[in-house]
């Protein structure tokens, strides 16, 4: 809506307000101007009309009374009606030609002063006025006075108002849309100049027409002109300074992404609250973790950190992780965190591949290790054979004894010392055998199936044992060949059937099957014995452990074995589970090593 | 397009005349009631309350009926307000009248001649003085003057004889009997006039002898006074003071109302606070009233049995 129209209407609303105002207003005044008038009217006519019949009333004379009022109502056009009560309250006289109306009987009674009611009638709408009809005696005179004659009156008055009223209005119009225009021109102006403003012509300047508000308005807008025009200069000036310092500002980013992209260890930039920020290529290559995948994850969520990077320093974590393109093989990673020394409060983490050094110290541990080994094994191995030859002179001198002693007594004796001295012999075997493994193995070609049968019939030649035990073959004759010690592998499986043996004292059966791949046959020996606790799995294989050292074990054998079949180029893999039994699986390779 | 502005206005005038038209509704003349002219009433009685509370006062009738209810009116509204009984007029055309309506309890007070007091208490005797009337100077007396017209040749009592005389009315004490008294002791009889008459009110009586129906009368001073400086009459005589009119009761009256009406009357200052409330100058009391003995009006009693019973009997 156009300011003139708004202008307009409002005048138009206040007008139409202050109009209706107005008409209320001499509704309500003409409304009371009526009333007040009929009571004045009716008052005077009563007051005069009471003078002239109090004589007659008090000397009850009603024929005069009904005389004079029929009179007073001829020569006054304005009175409906006229009727007079007595005080005792009998109705003496009226003017009505068909009876008295039964309403009016009871009606409109004057108080100390005259009172007033207004009716509605087959006449039209008629004000009656009361009055007492003789002072201290009492009695009501009532006179009907027509409105219509009453607002005859104040008609002509109420035309010339309205009249008045509707030049008022017409002349306003006028004026106002005359002044619409005046008003509305500089605003036009203004309108127009904004416009320009808007088109960014900041050296436009408005006409000014008028001294008044809106020519201090239109010198005001063209003074925010001059300035605007100056700071727009400054801006631009000012926004060309940082398109150049935004150029170096890129430039020197730019490179840092370089930077940080080219170096080999992976670096993660974190939020105060541990959100990654930025991944870069080295981060990707070592967790194998793409930067989409990571940014804007928490770094707990990417990367399994146990502490979290909130310390500056090497947090002496080194992270495992599988690396993809490698499956076989897996990446250990060092973190080191940093606080940059921003105001957001950001971390740096830093990823450092530490695979290769961790494998060189592992090597080089192993190394030291084995030659420590062959030369405890060494060691072992002399001391073996010299404790083994004293052990063989002093068994030849007590078997020497036994025959020749005839003292009972000492017979027994020299027989507990020789078996004390073939259990020390068996012992010191078993570490020489030991000992022996570290030095290689003869080979030569073997039938695994011959091998199994001799450590089974060697095994259940040992009754106490194998009874009540199932022995269940699955293998045949001249399939399963390997390059191996006939001696030793005997060993190893009569250690692991003896162990299997151990684990079934209350019966069970025994199943062994050979299979083979491409490159290796494999024996595997299944028992329904006691199991294996899943914590000695691991150390089963260490020299001396034994679950059974009640029993006079040593706890070499299955050392020994594995000895023997790591010798071989293979390995033994357990697995079992306690109440339901153990599998042994021999790994051995098929051709020469 | 309608914009906003023109709904929220227009709804708002709209909404501000409906609550004002609502509130004060314009209608001429106030509620109006329907009345059917036609349907005609079947009695001519109205449907009044019990008349109980209202306490009728009589009057002698002096200066005229209109001009003396003009006069008691106000004085009944003062009554009302002060007692809070209603006071309502009682008109009677005769002192006879009058002085039935007191003695029998029809009116409670009335405002009477001594006359009126003695013929009244003789004749019922249920009547007592409640009040004495009192003048502008405190006097409880009044006089009676004889006047003939300015121009008469009549310029004493004595010159009387053989002219026509007019007396107020006849239970009147200033109107009659102070006359007759003034005449008495001049040795006048009223049958020394050429003709007398008993006019009904001292107005009358004045106006007979100004319009030259009579030559000389009998009347009241104060009005004779007035009359007398307007250069209408000229008094010849003035009486001695005899006591004023008074203010009666009916002695079956409930004391309690009797007190009260008495100390109302007793407070009343028409020359000071209640100068306003009627016109003092054409009563018997201008002065107010005072408290009164039932000795007071004994002189009376002697006067009445011989000029006036005497004359009726």
């Amino acid at each position: 809506m156009m300011l003139k129209h708004k202008i307009a209407f409002l005048f138009v609303v206040y007008l139409v307000v202050f109009g209706l105002f107005n008409v209320y207003v001499a509704w309500r005044e003409v409304s009371k101007t009526v009333t007040t008038e009929a009571l004045r009217l009716g008052e005077d006519m009563g007051y005069f009309l009471s003078e002239s019949l109090i004589e007659d009333i008090l000397r009850e004379d009603i024929l005069s009374v009904q005389e004079k009022i029929e009179d007073f109502k001829k020569i006054n056009p304005h009175v409906a009606y006229v009727y007079v009560i007595s005080p005792e309250g009998k109705l003496l006289a009226h003017t009505f030609s068909n009876g008295f109306p039964r309403k009016l009987l009871n009606f409109n009674e004057p108080s100390k002063s005259p009172s007033i009611q207004t009716i509605i009638t087959q006449e039209g709408r008629i004000h009656d006025v009361s009055l007492t009809l003789v002072p201290g005696i009492g009695g009501e005179l009532h006179i009907g006075l027509r409105e219509e004659s009453i607002l005859k009156v104040v008609n002509s008055a109420i035309l010339n108002m309205m009249l008045l009223g509707i030049l008022s209005v017409s002349v306003g119009g006028i004026v106002v849309l005359i002044s619409m225009q005046a008003i509305t021109k500089p605003i036009k102006e203004l309108e127009n100049g904004i416009e320009k403003v808007m088109r960014e012509n900041y050296a436009h300047r408005l006409v000014i027409f008028t001294d008044d508000e809106l020519g201090a308005l239109t010198k005001a807008f063209n003074k925010m002109l001059e300035e605007l025009e100056t700071k727009n200069r400054h801006v631009r000036e000012y926004i060309d300074k940082l398109k150049v310092t935004y150029r170096r500002l890129k430039r020197t980013m730019e490179r840092y992404k370089a930077l940080v992209e080219s170096v080999g260890d992976g670096i993660i930039s974190l939020s105060k609250d541990g959100v990654i920020l930025s991944w870069n290529r080295s981060a990707e290559e070592l967790t194998g973790i793409k930067r989409l995948e990571a940014v804007g994850k928490r770094i707990e969520e990417v990367l399994d950190i146990p502490d979290k990077p909130d310390a500056e320093g090497d947090l002496g974590v080194e992270l495992s992780l599988q690396d993809k393109r490698e499956k076989t093989s897996r990446r250990i990673l060092k973190i080191f965190t940093r606080k940059l020394s921003n105001e957001g409060g950001e971390w740096m983490i830093i990823l450092r591949d530490v695979t290769n050094e961790v494998i060189k110290d592992e090597l080089n541990r192993k190394l030291s290790y084995y030659e420590q080994l062959i030369n405890l094994g060494q060691l072992v191995a002399w001391i073996a054979h010299e404790v083994n030859t004293a052990l063989t002179r002093i068994m030849l001198s007590a078997e020497l004894l036994q025959i020749k002693c005839r003292d009972e007594c000492i017979k027994a004796r020299v027989e507990e010392m020789v078996s004390i001295v073939e259990t020390c012999k068996h012992r010191i075997d078993d570490i020489l055998k030991l000992a022996r493994t570290s030095h290689g193995v003869e080979r030569k070609l073997l039938d695994l199936a011959e091998v199994i049968d001799d450590s089974i019939k060697h095994c259940q030649a040992r009754k106490s044992y194998s009874e009540g035990i199932l022995v269940v073959k699955n293998y045949e004759y001249g399939r399963y060949f390997v390059f191996g010690d006939s001696f030793g592998l005997r060993e190893v499986f009569e250690n692991i059937i003896l162990n299997a043996f151990q684990a079934m004292r209350d019966g069970g059966k025994l199943k062994i099957e050979i299979g083979e791949d491409r490159e290796f046959m494999y024996v595997q020996i299944s028992d329904t014995g006691v199991g294996i606790p899943e914590e000695y799995l691991k150390k089963i294989f260490e020299p001396f452990f034994t679950t059974k050292k009640r029993e006079g074990c040593l706890g070499l054998g299955l050392s020994i074995a594995n000895a023997i079949v790591k010798a071989h180029g293979g390995e033994i893999l357990v697995e079992s589970k306690v109440g339901e039994g153990s599998v042994f699986t021999v790994k051995l390779p098929r051709g020469l090593i | 397009m309608i914009s906003r502005e023109f709904i929220v206005t227009t709804t708002m005038v709209l909404l501000l005349f409906s609550i004002l038209f609502y509130v004060y509704p314009p209608e001429l003349g106030g509620d109006a009631i329907l009345v059917d002219l036609n349907e005609i009433a079947d009695t001519t009685v109205k449907q009044t309350t019990s008349n109980e509370s209202v306490v009728y006062f009589g009057f002698d009738l002096r200066l005229g009926p209109k001009a003396d209810v003009e006069i008691y009116a106000p004085l009944m509204d003062y009554l009302s307000a002060k007692t809070g009984k209603q006071f309502k007029i009682k008109y009677a055309e005769t002192y006879e009248e009058t002085q039935y309506y007191l003695a029998s309890g029809i009116v409670s007070f009335a405002a009477i001649g001594p006359v009126s007091y003695v013929i009244a208490e003789e004749k019922y005797g249920n009547v007592i003085p409640l009040v004495v009337g009192l003048d502008s100077n405190g006097t409880p007396t009044y006089r009676a003057v004889i006047f003939t017209r300015p121009d008469s040749s009549i310029m004493k009592i004595k010159d009387l004889r053989n002219h026509s005389f007019a007396f107020g009315p006849f239970y009147s004490t200033q109107g009659h009997l102070i006359p007759r008294i003034m005449l008495e002791e001049a040795g006048i009889k009223i049958r020394d006039f050429k003709r007398y008459a008993y006019l009904e009110s001292h107005q009358a009586c004045a106006q007979a002898v100004i319009s030259g129906l009579f030559d000389a009368g009998g009347m009241q001073d104060t009005l004779a006074y007035k009359l007398e400086s307007k250069g209408l009459i000229r008094i010849i005589a003035v009486s001695k003071p005899y006591p004023r009119s008074m203010i009666a009761a009916n002695k079956n009256v409930d004391l309690e109302l009797l007190e009260k009406v008495k100390l109302a009357l007793i407070e009343l200052d028409p020359l000071g606070k209640d100068a306003n409330l009627l016109d003092w100058s054409k009563t018997e009391f201008s002065g107010g009233f005072a408290e009164v003995d039932l000795e007071y009006y004994n002189v009376y009693f002697d006067l009445v049995r011989r000029f006036i019973q005497g004359e009726v009997s």
